[in-house]
């Protein structure tokens, strides 16, 4: 992690990045800092929390699925899926 | 792989991203289990495919497969950009299907909005913004408030309508960020050149730490106004000095992007590629991090490039 994120990153953003859930669903708040625009779509997760979001705030799941876990990768080539796929970077 | 093309294409864009978080709940899975997983396998969740159904039945009747042409173009039809559940877990349409630009996929979203409005009610807050600004039509401040509500929710021409409300009587800080969300909102409107005098307009009337972003955040707009208009080395001179920094801040990372992006376009490809991976290096939460790293053709990862670079359609 960006040394600098410490300081400065919302609540809400790390109880996404440490619970995989989104404290501040309704209302997006506004995150950069010295490591750059840090405003991205939240991912929640597991599916589960992301349900009850949905629930809670009358919202609709935009649900993306990934396919690339299963494919093989190259010699050499850091396969999607996982940890490759949920670092926080979506 | 192709999930890689989405979440540095059309997924890290930031008028996308804005409505994505004002009106939906994003959540994303891995559909392989991990016993056929090659990587850790820790996204895969079964209740996920539980509530979407199994997914060789969502795609049938889709081509399967990505593939790159000898362009780098890439045709993904039988990929899922995204699926809908309702709250109560009813599937709204067919989804989205496919690698898309940013400005296809806010086409897609603003679809499934019209199609359901009820789920896409504004919040409580939403509406105090909007009723200030009706209520006070002369008051900039005011104006500027739903005029960012508005660009957060892809709004394009009420961004315009909020910002010429709002630019009589406002004061410099104010006018200038008005001013920024006009020329962006016109350039998603397709009106160039509107675009670029309202962002020349800004000047250098702002001061302080917002106003420096604000400055970055307006040479950028313009950069990516020279790219549109195939001015690729008008483009490169005017954000160049900015790519050395010792603090970065809010748009540098966009900065490094577009700059590599546009030394791409000239043809100076490998004088691109040190600026990407510079943004990589020195940025790497940036919203647009992995759009550098797709650009790089990703040598630590299976991906294919960055649609960008082939794609000047529906990229603002």
């Amino acid at each position: 992690m960006h040394p600098a994120l410490r300081f400065v990153l919302w609540p809400s953003l790390w109880a996404s990045m440490l619970f995989g859930v989104s404290a501040a669903q309704a209302e997006p708040q506004r995150r950069w800092d010295d490591g750059g625009d840090l405003d991205k779509i939240v991912w929640n997760r597991p599916f589960a929390r992301a349900q009850e979001l949905a629930r809670e705030s009358g919202r609709v799941l935009l649900i993306k699925p990934i396919l690339g876990g299963g494919n093989v990768p190259k010699p050499g080539g850091v396969p999607c899926g996982g940890k490759n796929d949920c670092e926080g970077s979506w | 792989m192709v999930a890689e093309v989405l979440r540095s294409g059309a997924y890290s864009d930031e008028v996308v991203a804005n409505l994505v978080q004002r009106r939906f709940v994003a959540t994303m899975y891995d559909v392989a289990p991990p016993a056929k997983n090659y990587g850790d396998g820790s996204a895969y969740d079964p209740d996920a495919i539980a509530a979407v159904g199994p997914m060789d039945e969502l795609r049938r009747g889709r081509r399967g497969g990505g593939s790159e042409d000898r362009n780098g173009r890439v045709s993904a039809d039988g990929y899922p950009t995204a699926l809908f559940l309702a709250p109560d877990g009813e599937r709204l349409g067919d989804g989205l299907w496919g690698i898309m630009p940013p400005e296809r996929l806010l086409r897609g979203l603003r679809d499934v909005i019209a199609k359901w409005p009820k789920y896409f009610e504004p919040t409580t807050e939403e509406r105090a913004v909007v009723a200030r600004a009706d209520a006070q039509p002369d008051d900039a401040d005011a104006q500027l408030d739903a005029a960012r509500l508005s660009w957060e929710l892809a709004e394009f021409e009420a961004v315009v309508s909020r910002a010429d409300r709002g630019l009589g009587k406002a004061a410099p800080p104010i006018r200038a960020e008005l001013q920024y969300l006009n020329a962006r909102a016109l350039t998603c409107l397709g009106r160039d050149d509107e675009a670029r005098t309202s962002l020349l307009a800004i000047g250098e009337t702002t001061i302080g730490e917002a106003g420096a972003a604000l400055t970055l955040a307006v040479q950028v707009a313009l950069a990516r106004l020279e790219l549109r208009a195939g001015k690729p080395e008008a483009a490169v001179a005017r954000l160049r000095p900015f790519c050395t920094f010792t603090a970065p801040m809010r748009h540098s990372g966009a900065v490094l992007y577009t700059t590599g992006l546009a030394l791409w376009r000239q043809g100076a490809h490998d004088e691109a590629k040190v600026l990407w991976r510079q943004h990589r290096r020195e940025l790497p939460f940036d919203r647009l991090a992995r759009r550098s790293a797709a650009s790089l053709g990703l040598d630590e990862a299976e991906a294919f490039r960055n649609q960008e670079l082939f794609e000047t359609k529906g990229w603002w």
